[in-house]
């Protein structure tokens, strides 16, 4: 049986540049916008990248290539 | 819903703080022909909406926000947001200057797009602390009573709360607050809008901060071409050697290029350049770094005071470079100090490069016996609890500190000394003191715009040369620089003379034609909002971005025509500017007419290959071979009526004549 996957973030490495989110909008609704981006960003007290969340993702693996940063990945859940 | 000009936001917002009034106006095809976006937009928009003569503070400075053309977009990077208003930085005839300030972005930028705004011109002053808030087509000015008094990170953290994680936020500290003349705004609480007093220019306002959030998403023209290449552009930056190095430590891992620019004299001779280098920032400083939109490197450092009573305290946005020329500057040994106290000014929204040089000039004064205990009620001594107090002082109007508040013009005349007259300090142009001084480095094209440039002596118009000049022994060969510049906007017979040697500058190029270059290179990258850093190493030259523009707005322009556009908007600049009294005496800094003393000996303003002195009589030639350039009056150095009426500017041209400032 294939086993099923998903895409989890590490907030310490994440630079908040938001591509993954534009990237994401864009491969499902070809436009550019954070709102209909699967990724949202929480930001701590301090304004860093604290977590990072997903929500209905579709696990195109899109985001994860284009994080320059290395903080987005595939895992098998 | 996308607007009808693709990769665009589709309208222009006016919001009077005053009257409470907002309304819109579409964007049309003709502005963004002749404007492109951003810094284009703002200053065409400055040209229609900034009374000649106001007052910074006065309720009709508008603060006109110029969101990116490629903002919003996947474009790598695309966050840089241009602010224009009248500063508060008054010179010693008591002029101002109308500056045109790009700031950094990861959410800002972006989200003026999404609103659907491509501008933002905001007038009026709120009946108390407010803040704007502008969600797409709701915009609201609010209470701000709950964030009044506090500092840009809880700010901004607070509007994020409120409205949601994507928000982008410009705030102001407490500085801006107290309207000190050279306080700072701050955009997502890591790119600084200014120098040179913005934060008070939103203080007069009662302006805490702009919050702004959109859901309406930026479409593109041919969105496959668009995206290719974009990714391409992005691929190259991101497996570059220098991803890495800005991972570790932004700006920092360039300290070993730029530390001889951080120098009073002494950082060669002393241990500041081992104590404060990348390895040190990496291991003791930096928590992480932080990027603008789309930036697949990011040079934001979040710096942590190492050790000490304040230990664990945090600051975003600074890099460390500025730690490091804040401790040789004021002479700090102990790193947990330096950090503590560059955290403390980013904190209070106070411009770190000024108060170093203030601090500076005012506790040397002191030291030389040229100002007493009697004069500024107070013993200065020249350690960081000494700063921590004086920079208590400014925040809070106090004594030397409300002096010290009002900038250097007011400091000189009410102490009796003339900062111009300081050898130590790197100069003063227009009222304010450049980040750089060129006799320490060389009279490259940047440097020499830190003379002409209506916003005096701050970065933006990088090349080739401004980093490597720093490095007296490692300057570019003259080829790699001729083939940076032949990338930008400029045409071929422009490059041919350009590179013409002159006998009163030196080897290789004339400084004056290039300079001119990179101020529409720097024009183009603000309208497009993409980094000026790029270029400088090797990525995201003019035509690399004019072409993906072009994918995102489906508007082809030739580099020809992109550079008019530049020259157009550059020219806007410089006569705002003339309107306000600025003119070709103004493009000096007497202090680089004098070698400056160091350890290793005097050192003078040279050309870049350090082939010959620059003189007194050098210098004004070079003016002149600018002006003339520019189909300007070389004598008054103002742009005349027929070049004005050339770019489409007759309005401002008639403008002009009518207050003689123009024949």
């Amino acid at each position: 049986m294939e086993k099923r996957k998903k895409v989890v973030g590490d907030p310490s490495k994440c630079s908040s540049c938001i591509t993954c989110q534009l990237v994401c909008s864009f491969r499902r609704y070809g436009v550019f916008n954070p709102a209909k981006s699967a990724i949202q960003i929480i930001y701590g007290d301090d304004c860093l990248p604290r977590e990072i969340v997903f929500k209905d993702c579709e696990v195109c693996g899109e985001c994860v290539i284009n994080c320059p940063r290395g903080a987005l990945a595939i895992v098998e859940v | 819903m996308s607007c009808e000009y693709p990769g665009y936001g589709g309208s222009i917002l006016f919001v009077d703080l005053s009257t409470k009034e907002t309304k819109t106006k579409p964007i049309t095809r003709e502005m963004i022909e002749n404007y492109i976006g951003g810094e284009g937009f703002a200053l065409a928009l400055a040209k229609d909406h900034m009374p000649a003569g106001v007052d910074a503070f006065s309720p009709d400075n508008p603060i006109i926000i110029g969101a990116p053309a490629l903002g919003g977009t996947r474009a790598p990077p695309s966050g840089k947001v241009t602010w224009v208003t009248k500063t508060p930085i008054v010179d010693h005839e008591g002029k101002s200057f109308i500056a045109s300030a790009k700031a950094g972005s990861n959410l800002f930028g972006a989200m003026m797009k999404n609103a659907g705004y491509d501008a933002i011109v905001i007038k009026g002053k709120a009946e108390k602390p407010s803040y704007l808030k502008i969600i797409d087509d709701d915009v609201e000015i609010c209470d701000a009573s709950e964030i009044w008094g506090k500092d840009v990170e809880y700010t901004t953290i607070w509007l994020k709360r409120k409205y949601g994680m994507n928000a982008g936020v410009a705030a102001i500290g407490i500085a801006g607050e107290r309207k000190i003349r050279w306080s700072l705004a701050f955009q997502d609480n890591r790119g600084s809008i200014g120098r040179h007093g913005y934060g008070a220019v939103f203080g007069a306002k009662n302006l805490k901060a702009i919050c702004v959030l959109g859901t309406k998403g930026i479409s593109v023209a041919e969105p496959e071409k668009f995206n290719k290449k974009a990714f391409e552009m992005f691929k190259a930056m991101r497996d570059s050697p220098y991803a890495p190095m800005f991972w570790g430590c932004g700006y920092s891992a360039f300290m070993f290029m730029w530390q001889i620019t951080l120098s009073q004299g002494n950082w060669m001779t002393h241990d500041y350049g081992y104590r404060y280098d990348s390895k040190v920032c990496v291991e003791k400083i930096v928590e992480r770094t932080m990027s603008c939109e789309c930036c697949p490197w990011g040079c934001k450092c979040v710096n942590i005071v190492p050790s000490g009573p304040a230990k664990g305290m945090k600051s975003l946005g600074i890099h460390s470079l500025q730690v490091a020329m804040l401790a040789e500057r004021l002479e700090i040994d102990d790193l947990a100090e330096a950090v503590r106290l560059s955290c403390e000014y980013q904190k209070a929204g106070l411009c770190g490069m000024t108060f170093m040089s203030i601090i500076d000039w005012i506790t040397r004064l002191y030291k030389e016996g040229k100002i007493k205990k009697e004069d500024v009620g107070m013993e200065l001594k020249r350690d960081p609890e000494t700063y921590r107090k004086l920079l208590n002082m400014i925040v809070n109007r106090e004594g030397l500190g409300d002096v010290l508040a009002e900038g250097y013009a007011t400091t000189s005349k009410k102490l009796g000394v003339d900062v111009r007259e300081d050898k130590v300090i790197r100069g003063i142009a227009k009222g304010h003191d450049p980040i750089y001084d060129a006799r320490m480095t060389t009279l490259d094209p940047l440097r020499f715009l830190y003379l002409v440039c209506p916003r005096p002596a701050h970065h933006g118009y990088h090349d080739i040369t401004t980093i490597p000049s720093c490095v007296p022994h490692l300057p570019v060969p003259l080829e790699a620089i001729k083939q940076s510049y032949s990338k930008g906007a400029v045409t071929k017979e422009e490059l041919e003379k350009a590179f013409t040697p002159v006998p009163y500058y030196g080897a290789g190029f004339d400084v004056a034609l290039l300079a001119i270059i990179n101020e529409h290179n720097g024009t183009l990258y603000n309208c497009w909002g993409t980094c000026s850093v790029h270029p400088v190493l090797g990525f995201n030259y003019v035509k690399d971005i004019n072409e993906l523009w072009g994918y995102a707005s489906g508007i082809k322009k030739t580099i020809p025509e992109v550079r008019k556009c530049a020259e157009r908007i550059y020219n806007i600049y410089r006569a705002l500017n003339a309107r306000e009294g600025f003119t070709r005496k103004d493009d000096w800094v007497e202090a680089w007419m004098t070698p400056r003393q160091t350890p290793e000996g005097p050192v003078p303003l040279m050309d870049y290959y350090r082939t010959r002195i620059i003189t007194r009589e050098d210098l004004n030639k070079l003016l002149d071979d600018y002006y003339r350039a520019r189909g300007w009056d070389v004598e008054k150095g103002v742009p005349t009526e027929k070049k004005l009426v050339e770019l489409g500017l007759e309005d401002l041209a008639k403008d002009l004549k009518s207050r003689g400032i123009i024949s």
